[in-house]
């Protein structure tokens, strides 16, 4: 059964329909939601509240790409949690810097649990400087950065899911791509030889 | 090298990238790549970038995130149910407020009808002192001496008894008639300008007692401020309606938020 039937079927309060949906995006939504907020029980949190508002809203949807609709309560979700971060802040009982390491050595955050325990070294360090390098970036600029460079998503798509213009995608998108190059180079030999910008071994 | 670059030349190598420049902007970018080695180095570099950001690990999912009826069956909390209710109680409220503030204070809504209405008095008293001395009746004889046609009236409609002293009643003589037609004219301009800025009914082919007339302005004034104050009135209580409502909304939000 196709997207927009199961969201057809879930219209009419069939919550299995819906949840077929939910098995299908949630990896992308908690993914978006992480690199968002920077923070995995906050993702946790806003995935699951933007997929029960979803549902609560669906008579909202009215056909087309469900995964834009999806994408875009999720989007909005992360916007609302970063504005309660900053009228509310709050400080994690554990020490942030402790977790790192812990999430690093361990790995068991990685999709991927294929690799050697080197390359999966490599990659938490490579997560960690992408992480850090977005959250200095404006929110705006974050999203779009990551829909279409994380996430995959095209130019359309994008600006479906932030409800701007393709013009204001492309903008966003390119100064956003220049941000993240600075501090990436910035991160140069801290990260692995295979993941610098510069130098001769770069992909 | 490639600092010198401009936001415009990101935006092209970004674009250019992503293939998404048209066909005349791309050949004449490629045409630009060829002669400019920073743009070339600049291109290779954000290539790299997005390259790397694509390498991105990706998360695992902790858990599940179906949804089950218990998760379905927590409800709004009522205060976030009214929120909209709230807004939109607030903007019409709002725009309430605006349109009887324009009618209140602007120049052109609010001062028309008292200074209209005041150089009609004289004009009123003159005709009536006039009426009462060329009229040949015999005003002892009837109950209302001082009726003066083409008056502007501003209380209750004519009775029969106002309907019997029309015009006519005092075309016993030509130029008795002549002047209460030029005033009547000169009412009727003057009543047309009025009728539109302060609401009352005038009626131009009433007439009302000379009594009632010489106070014309003071029960002009009279009358004009009780619909005054009552639009003063609908702004106090639209704009606080206004303020509560929105208010009310915000403390909703504040509490979904926290």
């Amino acid at each position: 059964m196709d997207e927009t039937k199961l969201a057809l079927a879930a219209q009419q309060g069939d919550l299995d329909a819906f949840n077929r949906l939910v098995l299908v995006y949630q990896d992308m939504a908690y993914n978006l939601a992480y690199r968002m907020l920077s923070d995995e029980a906050a993702a946790e949190d806003a995935t699951q509240m933007a997929f029960i508002s979803a549902y609560r809203n669906l008579k909202g949807y009215r056909g087309g790409s469900f995964r834009s609709w999806i994408m875009r309560i999720v989007t909005n979700q992360c916007y609302d949690e970063l504005r309660r971060f900053k009228k509310h802040p709050t400080v994690p009982l554990e020490s942030c810097n402790c977790e790192d390491k812990e999430d690093i050595e361990s790995s068991h955050w990685l999709a991927d649990d294929s690799n050697s325990p080197e390359e999966a070294y490599a990659r938490a360090e490579l997560d960690r400087a992408i992480q850090h390098c977005l959250n200095n970036l404006p929110e705006d600029f974050r999203s779009v950065v990551i829909l279409v460079d994380l996430e995959g998503q095209n130019y359309h798509d994008t600006a479906s899911i932030i409800n701007k213009p393709l013009g204001t995608v492309k903008s966003r998108l390119a100064r956003a791509r220049t941000h993240l190059q600075e501090c990436l180079n910035r991160f140069g030999e801290l990260l692995p030889a295979n993941f610098r910008l510069m130098g001769e071994g770069n992909t | 090298m490639k600092d010198h670059l401009s936001t415009q030349d990101w935006q092209l190598l970004s674009d250019y990238l992503d293939d998404q420049l048209l066909s005349d902007q791309k050949s004449r970018f490629e045409q630009r790549l060829l002669s400019s080695p920073n743009l070339q180095m600049a291109l290779e570099e954000i290539r790299r970038t997005r390259t790397l950001l694509r390498k991105a690990p990706r998360r695992r999912v902790p858990h599940n995130f179906t949804l089950t009826p218990t998760m379905l069956q927590q409800k709004v909390p009522i205060s976030l149910s009214l929120v909209p209710i709230f807004s939109i109680t607030s903007a019409l409220a709002g725009v309430m407020t605006i349109l009887l503030m324009i009618f209140e204070f602007l120049p052109g809504y609010a001062a028309q009808p008292t200074s209209l209405m005041a150089p009609a008095a004289p004009v009123s008293e003159s005709v009536m002192q006039k009426e009462v001395e060329e009229s040949p009746m015999d005003i002892s004889a009837t109950s209302e001496p001082y009726n003066v046609p083409g008056m502007v009236i501003t209380a209750p409609a004519p009775g029969p008894r106002d309907a019997a002293l029309t015009p006519e009643h005092f075309a016993s003589d030509g130029s008795a008639l002549a002047d209460a037609e030029t005033i009547t004219e000169e009412v009727d301009r003057q009543s047309q300008n009025t009728t539109t800025g302060n609401g009352l009914i005038l009626d131009d082919n009433s007439t009302i007692p000379a009594e009632t007339m010489a106070p014309v302005p003071l029960l002009n004034s009279i009358e004009g401020q009780k619909p005054k104050s009552n639009r003063r009135l609908f702004i106090i209580i639209t704009s606080l309606v206004t303020i509560s409502s929105g208010l009310a909304a915000w403390f909703a939000r504040q509490r979904k938020k926290v």
